[in-house]
């Protein structure tokens, strides 16, 4: 599980508030925007206020930057990140920029590859955790009764078993998992905390008239969601990915530091398994497990930011006075 | 109260139920007999046939493959009420229990002192920094660092820094194995040295998320009706702060049970870096060693602690929020 | 207000509970062991100490040699039996006799005797014991005065027996008489930390230090050892505390702060470390800095083709470059190993002419042109077989033993360098898929040193092939001839070199040229000893030849020397 789990469910009670205050996940808060200022002059607003916003701008440059790196980084790499040169144990150098790990292979071809790992991860487990969050969230925020009941219960039940413990017990079971398989586990059991919050917003727009208008004129259920509700929650929904994607960084970097991740695709995690591993640490060389570390925090670390820019962006009452 | 309580203890015994049926089944499901793994493992510790024959037929019994699936689940679920998690592989012929028991005094003394003080200082550093220029400007940039950085990482890092290149502390284990456990002040202060920096690793994560959330949430309450209103009825800044700040825990309490999860993992990968010797460094040499049996125990025993865990919480917020025992009468 | 104080009340009931249960775990009362008299080891226990029944082969360390001993003690580096708990044993006719050495006390102030030895022999009567086999061969031990003796009711099994009576330890037969009534007991019986086990060596359990075993497993030393009267030195350490495992990097970190005097782990960046000040020495100081323990294979599952072609076999063994592995994977802290695998303490056992003639050394040409005159053919990158039939193999060690995962990544490169289309990969359930025979590469490395090449050539060509190999031929080798002759060097007397010899040539012919293993590299012995505490440890370049490892079945051949000569500083 990851931070972004503490997300608290204010919301899930029917809120006073009608934001939904981060957790100390990363801080995120964000707000259901009122349908009647959804204009054309809102958007205008919007990027009016985006382009002034320094969080958002900050985390957002960061993220892009490791974007970049992710992309091209592979590209300009010597080495493989598989292959064994002859140079053992060495620092940083015009050779090996990041240096070599104790058996002679490139640190900086291992860091390109984790860095591509990690946003393909990021990806696969946050739109995984979304689409389940959304479907769960919009069912029961919107069909209520018993249906609620059920999938509550579900989400609370998923909400309380700890995903890491799960993806433990599957990984140390499963021979040889792949990014996609672990992206995959990763999303399956990340979602709770975003589908109880989105049933508490579904639940508050579904009270509202313009909804009830759409629900008599007797169209088709989803089509009320993904046309009336789910737009209005554009906002929400975005950041909300953006925490999952984040979150899915950091609990496979954790199955991978602890060895149950990919065996042949290098990730940042398993970066770090192998210098731990290996005793990098008490050999000093700081080159090996420093990189993959710094990336993490600056990938989630930037997505956090940015999301707290985000939030003030879309909620006026947060913007710095 | 009565039925915030049944329902809470129903999603609990419902979340046990799932918790105990996954565990079971994840090894039947997968690829592969974990017991022929085992047995293979087994074997190449004994010289013979014969010996490798005598310990496959003890394994068989004790895990009562051969019976139908049913019996098989009914089995473990009256084996489980008898404390009985089986057999660990790597320390044959130890019971997983005796090795889980030995292992969570260390992790209970990291987490609890690490989640306790981070969640106080956190919210108090958080409630502080809100609104307040110099010190937001410090502790959020500071707060998002640490929040985001893996735990995993942040142990190495300090391991590293105040264990190899300095010297400051020991970089393993749980105490000085020269000693032997004892009532002493000795004993207790080679405890706490050997504490510090995995716990200062688990602090110092958990305390950035929540100095944000805290931060977060309470220049929501400042900017909320209520505030402005006592405001401008002329309550002095002090006042209208403190009223935020309960306000403001209530939410982060929530998020401290949902945090519990993620906080355990947490603690399991930062136990493995300075090898403390508890369910986490337990959970590294069950998986090193193929350990499917310790695998899942530890497992149950990390879902029901974090039940339990979930449980207390879920009456602090009780005992904090006296409108919860009206609120959550309703139900949902 | 009433809402903080009711916090602060529940979070000092938490506190509270909480230190209540660590400091409830802990308990017990002692102080503080003197360092200079403590001798701190490591490397060989993983995971809780199992006790200490010597017999399920997961004893805590120590417990053989420390505590309970064995008839006679072997020197692989000088190939010496030396007469241990016997004062001699050995073969006329079919009859071993064994002389129990008199004067010996167990550590309960009896006296061992013959029928002890007797009873010890005689739990070979279950099968759960590993020397049953060959007890069965016999009519069981039987003790007269002074002596033990077994007969074999047909031609005995030499090298084996020889073998099983210095790594037998012997117990005391009314601790274990009282406990032992059927097979599982002979493997479970004492397996458990808290248990007290009565030896005969210089050593006992020391129960509090132990404790529930999760830590440590802690031997005191006795006042007196019978030793001595031989010309041992009885040794300095009073204490003795082999650490629990958690993993090799930690390990590193003790040895280098000197809080472990003696490690028995694989340290990969031990050699960075030999000369930065830290005291850390090695048995040599150059390369291999380790003695050898046994050989690494290549095993080819020639239950499957192409592996089993011997040409395609040959083929591979001239495609790795073991070189490779040694300077990149082990920064040269192993050694090549030589065509015949046997480790070099058998030196006088390896017929050179034959090595000449049929040994093999990397070269990607010489594999090419093998394939080619054997019929395989190219078909764009890769070669297939004589028969068409595409190559496709895998090839697999354990998921985490970083070292072996690092050199088949080398070898399938090599590999694949000249055609041969190999993957590499480290699945879990590797010992699933290796006693099972479902596999097409792997590397293994079993067979340990010993007295004998004997061992060697049975856990090559052991048969008949059952459906589960747990020990022996993994690769499904089947030669009647090659199991025939190994059956043969068995029934040859022990200290008939040559007529070992005669036997062995034959069988070396057949390795060189049929390869049912390929050899790679000799795994060390590996041991990191830091000098701030205790020095005299044994080392190539002085007289002191031990081998400095805790692990099991060293300690009766000469990890107890190591122990007797270490002295404080």
């Amino acid at each position: 599980m990851t931070r972004s789990d503490q997300k608290h469910d204010g919301l899930a009670t029917g809120a006073s508030t009608a934001a939904v205050a981060s957790g100390a996940a990363g801080g995120a808060a964000v707000d259901v925007p009122s349908p009647k200022v959804r204009t054309i002059n809102r958007r205008f607003e919007f990027l009016y206020f985006a382009i002034r916003n320094n969080k958002l701008i900050l985390g957002l440059s960061i993220v892009i930057i490791c974007f970049l790196i992710a992309i091209i980084g592979p590209l300009l790499a010597k080495y493989s990140p598989f292959q064994y040169t002859t140079s053992y144990w060495s620092p940083p150098s015009s050779r090996h920029w990041f240096g070599t790990t104790q058996d002679g292979r490139d640190v900086y071809a291992q860091f390109a590859a984790g860095m591509r790992s990690a946003f393909l991860i990021g990806t696969i487990g946050g739109v995984i955790a979304s689409v389940v969050a959304m479907l769960v969230g919009f069912t029961a925020g919107y069909r209520a009764g018993i249906v609620d009941e059920i999938l509550s219960m579900v989400t609370n039940i998923f909400l309380v078993i700890p995903a890491f413990a799960v993806l433990l017990v599957i990984a140390g079971f499963l021979h040889n998992v792949s990014i996609p398989v672990e992206g995959l586990l990763v999303g399956l059991l990340s979602w709770p905390w975003a589908a109880r919050a989105l049933r508490a917003q579904t639940f508050s727009l579904v009270a509202r008239d313009f909804i009830g208008m759409a629900r008599l004129s007797a169209q088709n259920s989803w089509r009320i969601i993904f046309r009336e509700i789910a737009p209005n929650m554009s906002s929400y929904l975005f950041m909300m990915f953006i925490l999952l994607f984040g979150g899915a960084i950091l609990i496979s970097a954790t199955i991978d530091f602890i060895g149950l991740g990919p065996q042949f695709t290098f990730t940042l995690g398993k970066m770090m398994n192998e210098a731990q591993t290996n005793s990098g640490l008490l050999l000093g060389m700081w080159w090996w497990f420093i990189p993959p570390g710094i990336a993490i925090t600056a990938i989630v670390g930037g997505l956090y930011i940015m999301n707290v820019g985000l939030d003030e962006v879309f909620n006026p009452r947060l913007r710095e006075m | 109260m009565r039925r915030y309580f049944a329902r809470k203890l129903l999603t609990y015994s419902l979340t046990f139920i799932a918790a105990v049926t996954v565990d079971w089944a994840i090894p039947r499901l997968m690829p592969g007999n974990p017991i022929d793994d085992l047995l293979a493992r087994i074997g190449t510790r004994c010289n013979t046939r014969e010996q490798c024959d005598a310990i496959s037929s003890y394994f068989y019994n004790v895990f009562g493959l051969h019976k139908p699936l049913w019996v098989q689940y009914l089995t473990f679920w009256k084996a489980l009420f008898q404390g009985n998690l089986g057999i660990s592989v790597m320390s044959f012929p130890e019971p997983v229990s005796t090795l889980i028991k030995n292992a969570i005094p260390y992790t209970l003394g990291l987490l609890v002192p690490a989640i306790l003080l981070s969640f106080w200082a956190g919210n108090k550093v958080g409630a502080l920094a809100a609104r307040r220029k110099i010190l937001d400007n410090t502790v959020l940039p500071l707060s998002y660092t640490l929040t985001a950085t893996p735990y995993q990482w942040l142990a190495m890092v300090l391991a590293w820094t105040f264990a190899v290149t300095w010297r400051f502390f020991p970089i393993s284990g749980g105490y000085d194995p020269l000693r032997t456990p004892s009532w002493s002040f000795g004993f207790a202060g080679d405890l706490l040295y050997h504490w510090f920096l995995p716990f200062a690793s688990l602090f110092l994560v958990q305390f950035g998320g929540w100095a944000i959330g805290m931060r977060n949430m309470i220049i929501y309450e400042l900017e909320s009706d209520y505030a402005h209103y006592l405001e401008a009825l002329g309550a002095p800044r002090k006042l209208v702060r403190k009223y935020a700040y309960r306000n403001a825990l209530l939410p982060q309490i929530s998020g401290l049970a949902l945090a519990i999860g993620a906080i355990v993992g947490g603690a399991l990968v930062t136990e493995i870096v300075f090898g403390y010797p508890g369910v986490g460094s337990l959970i590294l040499s069950a998986i090193n060693n193929k350990d499917y049996f310790a695998i899942q125990g530890i497992f149950l025993f990390i879902i029901v602690g974090v039940l339990i865990a979930n449980f207390i919480v879920d009456i602090m917020y009780v005992i904090i929020d006296p409108r919860t025992r009206i609120g959550m009468q309703g139900g949902s | 207000m009433v809402s903080r104080r009711k916090m602060a009340i529940a979070i000092g009931v938490m506190v509270v509970t909480l230190v209540a249960l660590v400091a409830a775990s802990m308990g017990g009362a002692s102080t503080k062991a003197a360092r200079n008299h403590t001798l701190i080891t490591g490397g060989k226990q993983w995971g809780t100490v199992n006790g200490y029944n010597v017999y399920n082969g997961q004893y805590a360390t120590g417990a053989v040699g420390l505590v309970y001993e064995t008839l006679m003690r072997y020197d692989p580096l000088t190939d010496k039996y030396i007469p241990w708990l016997a004062t001699s044993a050995g073969f006329s006719g079919k009859t071993y006799t064994i002389t129990v050495r008199s004067g010996i006390k167990w550590s309960d102030g009896s006296a061992l005797t013959a029928a002890d030895v007797a009873y010890t022999l005689n739990l070979g009567q279950y099968a759960t014991a590993s020397w049953h086999t060959l007890w069965a061969k016999t009519g069981g031990a039987t003790a007269s005065g002074d002596n033990v003796t077994m007969t074999f009711t047909g031609t005995p099994n030499y090298q084996e027996f020889q073998n099983a009576i210095w790594n037998i330890p012997i117990v005391q037969k009314a601790q274990w008489s009282a406990g032992v009534h059927s097979a599982s007991d002979v493997t479970t019986f004492l397996a458990d930390p808290t248990k007290v086990p009565i030896g005969t060596g210089p050593y006992t359990l020391d129960h509090s230090g132990t404790g529930d075993g999760t830590v440590k497993v802690e031997y005191s030393r006795k006042d007196s050892w019978w030793a001595t009267s031989i010309g041992e030195p009885m040794p300095q350490p009073l204490v003795i505390d082999d650490l629990v495992n958690s993993s090799n990097n930690i390990a590193l970190g003790l040895v280098i702060h000197g809080d472990e005097d003696l490690n028995n782990n694989y340290l990969p960046g031990i050699t960075k470390l030999l000369s930065s000040g830290y005291g850390i020495v090695t048995y040599f100081s150059k390369p291999p800095y380790n003695l050898a323990a046994n050989t690494a294979w290549l095993v080819p599952n020639t239950k499957r083709a192409p592996m089993n072609n011997a040409s395609f076999r040959r083929a591979l063994a001239y495609a790795i470059n073991v070189n490779q592995v040694v300077v990149g994977d082990y920064g040269n802290l192993v050694q090549k190993a030589d065509s015949t695998g046997l480790l070099s303490v058998w030196k006088k056992y390896i017929n050179t002419s034959l090595t000449k003639k049929y040994g093999f050394k990397y070269s990607p040409s010489k594999a090419v042109s093998i394939l080619k005159s054997a019929g395989f053919k190219k078909k764009g990158k890769w070669f297939v077989q004589p028969n068409g039939k595409s190559i496709k193999l895998g090839l697999i060690v354990p998921q985490g033993w970083s070292d072996w995962m690092t050199a088949i990544n080398m070898m399938s490169a090599d590999f694949r360098k000249v055609g041969i289309n190999v993957t590499a990969s480290y699945p879990a359930n590797f010992f699933t898929l290796r006693n099972a025979g479902k596999f097409d590469l792997l590397i293994d490395n079993s067979a340990q040193i010993s007295d004998t090449p004997w061992t060697y050539y049975n856990y090559m060509f052991n048969q008949p092939i059952l459906s589960q190999q747990t020990f022996a031929n993994f690769g499904r080798y089947t030669n009647n001839t090659a199991w025939g002759l190994s059956k043969a060097l068995n029934a040859v007397p022990v200290h008939s070199t040559a007529a070992m010899n005669k036997v062995i040539s034959k069988i070396q012919k057949i390795t060189l040229t049929q390869m049912p293993l390929i050899p790679l590299w000799y795994n060390g012995v590996w041991a990191q000893m830091n000098n701030t505490v205790w020095t005299n440890w044994p080392a190539g370049a002085s007289s002191r030849h031990y081998f400095p490892c805790m692990w099991n079945g060293y300690f009766q051949m000469t990890a107890i020397d190591t122990i007797a000569n270490v002295k404080a500083k």
